[in-house]
């Protein structure tokens, strides 16, 4: 692994020190740092680091999504070293984000600073939003605002859609990959007077035949059919703002051992999973500027959420039923440069009906049940601005969870020091607090043949505490200086109380329980550098070090399993002039894990493994054309699936690699403007 | 484990490959822009842009415009600046394809 480190620092630098030229890009899309600078066509960055905001963030810009064939917003993570994604299981398609070392499920992620994805929603929400449809991803990491919750831990992930005030009356999106899977898009923004604006998308995604690369008998990716609608509305009036919109996503999977049929499954037939999922959701924003400079505002935000699981694993079924409102009412006043505050009161509620028949080597887990959970706060955030050199946003959250009768107060805090142009400190630290969903959480549970104990059904208030630092040194060379830097990242994540799911404890089931204070934490460096080495191209390198360990029952303190230590990341893109042409390149090396012990892994750990990603996209006046390749070295994970179905060895959840092999994709993207 | 370095080193290094012909591509472009830039004229409008995705829309639409070989734009002065192949267009069809969009030009 040192020299896997030592080889990759090296050709690091090598590709760095041999190029010393310029950039001057404006950044139009979400860059209020660079509005001022004359911007040159097609120079809007994929990713990069946010100059102006407290917080350390990454952004994703949509160019940044057009970097892959991004049929989800899981896949657009892909070129991202923050955030890793994998899949949560060999059988369902599921894929789950890891931000800081942690799982996903303890990053909040926003749809335009709405909580979305959460409970049900959790382990396939990332596949239920379609990239072609979002204008922009920020990746804040850290303890983020008390404004949209506390339920973020490692950090959030707002996604902003394409708004209905773009001038963009038909966008459509069409892409096919080498493995059946064909993907559409369509986006429609209609300004139908001065002041009342829509937007109406649209997503099919299916694929019609699934392969068994590595001979196991298991389909290495499910079969899967998505439909997905929705439609947004703006209102802009004098003197109040309106924001509403509906949500609609049909998802069918089946995947396994190909013929599995839930109605006729015994013992000995093909085994595999049948999961049938229904959500629907709609909002409402109502903005009321109480200065004529909007310097002053209140707002209300509310959020309902209804999805429906249908979900069989061989002889299990998981039938669940969630219902979540969010409701938030906030105050903002920007009393003048130097201080800005907002208060409010916020509730979250969910109510889960579940029913499990599960019955594993003579044990039964089966249960029907009801619960509810309510999280209710009260907040205020301050924000101080001392010249241009010092910001600092103090925020407090005061929550009754009312199924638990608990209060926990969440304090949190970020301070930006930029004692010259060119270098910016961050602090930041906090707590976050959030209700752990056992099965949705893991959902790789379904996927193994062991029987469950422990606290399974119990929905523990997870707490714990964050902090970290940032000092990103902007370079000032290559054809784009202003956005020519060098950054380094740590943070630190401590469980005070975490829901600790082992498979190591007994041999023959997965076990759920509490840490209860004993050690569970994550240490995380990372190094950014980007810079323009001639114009048009831009290169950016990432290198990540995860030092994670928890405290599990029998083997003690040992570094979380499935949690890579190292990642890199080279991403490389070329436009030639006036993008007409552009070129990506994104490689990856993801190390090693430490693995199992019954995955008997040579030294107890997973081998490290590249990932070559590249794409080449041709534009016309309105038309994007592109071809890529994704795995290029076609490396993947031989073997996914240990034992065999209803024996207490099965397991498809231990997946630390790809599952598919070298796959070629190839779209098109139809944008008509809005014209006289 | 070495199997992984070999791989990546092949990699980086099929990359720089790559590279280095685009590198000397670019340079070449940017040789062979200056010769023709003899042949190009260039024309700044005052355009009623007021924000980013004015930006956009103008960026998007224009670049693609017949003999358009550079293109700046800058919110905070309002202007566009074009340069272009005489012999292929002339600022009078530049500006109607800007007021198209629905933007007025002086």
């Amino acid at each position: 692994m040192k020299r896997c480190l030592t080889v990759c620092i090296l050709l690091a630098f090598s590709v760095v020190s041999a190029f010393s030229q310029v950039d001057t890009t404006g950044i139009y899309a979400d860059r209020q740092d660079s509005l001022k600078a004359a911007v040159h066509v097609g120079h809007q960055k994929g990713n990069y680091l946010s100059k102006i905001k407290p917080m350390r963030v990454e952004v994703i810009t949509s160019d940044g999504l057009h970097k892959m064939a991004c049929c989800n917003v899981a896949e657009s993570f892909e070129n991202s070293a923050s955030v890793t994604v994998g899949y949560s299981d060999a059988v369902t398609g599921a894929r789950q984000i890891r931000l800081l070392g942690l799982s996903g499920t303890y990053t909040q992620m926003l749809d335009e600073s709405r909580p979305v994805m959460r409970g049900l929603a959790a382990p396939f929400g990332l596949t239920y939003m379609p990239g072609q449809w979002l204008e922009s991803i920020q990746i804040a990491k850290g303890a983020a605002s008390v404004v949209s919750g506390t339920e973020s831990i490692t950090g959030q992930i707002n996604m902003e859609h394409r708004k209905p005030t773009d001038e963009k009356p038909l966008f459509l999106s069409l892409a096919g990959m080498s493995d059946s899977r064909l993907s559409g898009d369509i986006a429609s923004s209609l300004q139908l007077n001065g002041r009342l604006s829509t937007v109406l998308l649209g997503h099919v995604d299916k694929n019609f035949k699934c392969y068994d690369m590595n001979g196991d008998g298991f389909m290495d990716d499910p079969l899967v059919t998505q439909v997905n609608l929705a439609n947004r509305w703006f209102y802009n009036g004098d003197k109040v703002q309106f924001r509403w919109g509906l949500n609609a996503v049909n998802d069918n999977r089946n995947g396994g051992q190909p013929g599995y049929d839930r109605d006729s499954y015994a013992i000995g037939r093909p085994w595999g999973s049948d999961i049938h999922d229904r959500l629907l959701g709609g909002y409402l924003k109502i903005g009321v500027p109480l200065r004529d400079d909007q310097s002053s505002s209140i707002a209300l935000v509310t959020d309902y959420t209804w999805q429906k699981m249908d979900a069989a694993f061989g002889s299990a079924t998981y039938l669940a039923r969630q219902r979540s409102l969010f409701v938030n009412l906030l105050y903002r006043n920007q009393v003048n440069e130097q201080h800005d505050f907002t208060v409010g009161a916020s509730g979250i509620f969910d109510s889960y009906d579940e029913n499990l028949q599960r019955n594993v080597t003579a044990v039964s887990n089966s249960y029907d049940a009801r619960t509810d959970l309510s999280d209710m706060a009260f907040y205020g955030e301050y924000t101080l601005h001392a010249h241009r050199m010092f910001t600092a946003v103090t925020g407090l959250s005061a929550n009754w969870y009312g199924t638990s009768g608990r209060f926990r107060l969440s304090p949190r805090m970020t301070i930006k020091f930029q004692p010259w142009e060119q270098l910016v400190f961050r602090f930041n630290g906090g707590r976050g607090l959030r209700a752990a969903m056992p099965l949705a959480d893991n959902i790789g549970v379904f996927s193994t043949g062991k029987r469950w104990s422990g606290d399974y059904r119990s929905h523990l208030l997870e707490d714990a505490w964050i902090y970290g630092s940032n000092a990103t040194l902007y370079l000032n060379i290559g054809a784009d200086p202003e956005n020519s830097y060098f950054s380094l990242d740590f943070f630190r994540t401590r469980f005070n109380q975490q829901l600790i799911v082992d498979y190591e404890y007994l041999a023959d089931a997965v076990c759920f329980y509490a840490s209860n204070g004993s050690p569970a934490y994550t240490n995380t460096f990372q190094a950014d550098f980007a810079v323009e080495p001639v114009e048009r191209f831009t290169v950016n390198i990432t290198a990540r070090y995860t030092d994670a360990k928890v405290q599990l029952a029998k083997p003690g303190l040992v570094e979380r399993a499935m949690t890579p230590r190292f990642k890199g990341v080279l991403n490389l893109q070329y436009k030639t002039n006036l993008s007409k042409w552009i070129f990506d390149f994104t490689a990856a090396l993801n190390g090693s894990c430490r693995a199992y012990g019954f995955m008997n892994m040579e030294g107890g750990r997973t081998p490290a493994y590249p990932l070559l990603y590249a794409q080449i996209t041709r534009r016309f006046k309105g038309i994007d054309l592109y071809v890529g390749g994704e795995n290029l070295t076609g490396f993947t994970q031989k073997k996914v699936i240990l034992g065999t179905p209803e024996t207490t060895s099965f397991d498809a959840s231990t997946v630390w690699g790809p599952l598919m092999g070298l796959r070629i994709n190839a779209g098109l993207r139809l944008t008509i403007w809005k014209t006289n | 484990m070495k199997k992984i370095i070999v791989t990546f080193i092949l990699a980086l290094g099929a990359l720089s490959f790559t590279a280095a012909p685009l590198l000397a591509a670019h340079t070449e472009s940017a040789a062979l822009q200056q010769s023709k830039k003899k042949k190009t004229e260039t024309v700044t409008f005052k355009v009623s842009m007021h924000c980013k995705n004015c930006v956009k829309k103008i960026t998007e639409n224009i670049s693609f415009e017949k003999g358009v070989k550079d293109l700046k734009v800058s919110l905070d002065e309002k202007t566009v600046t074009i340069t272009y192949d005489p012999a292929k267009t002339s600022p009078e069809t530049l500006k109607k394809a800007i007021e198209k969009l629905g933007y007025k030009v002086e």
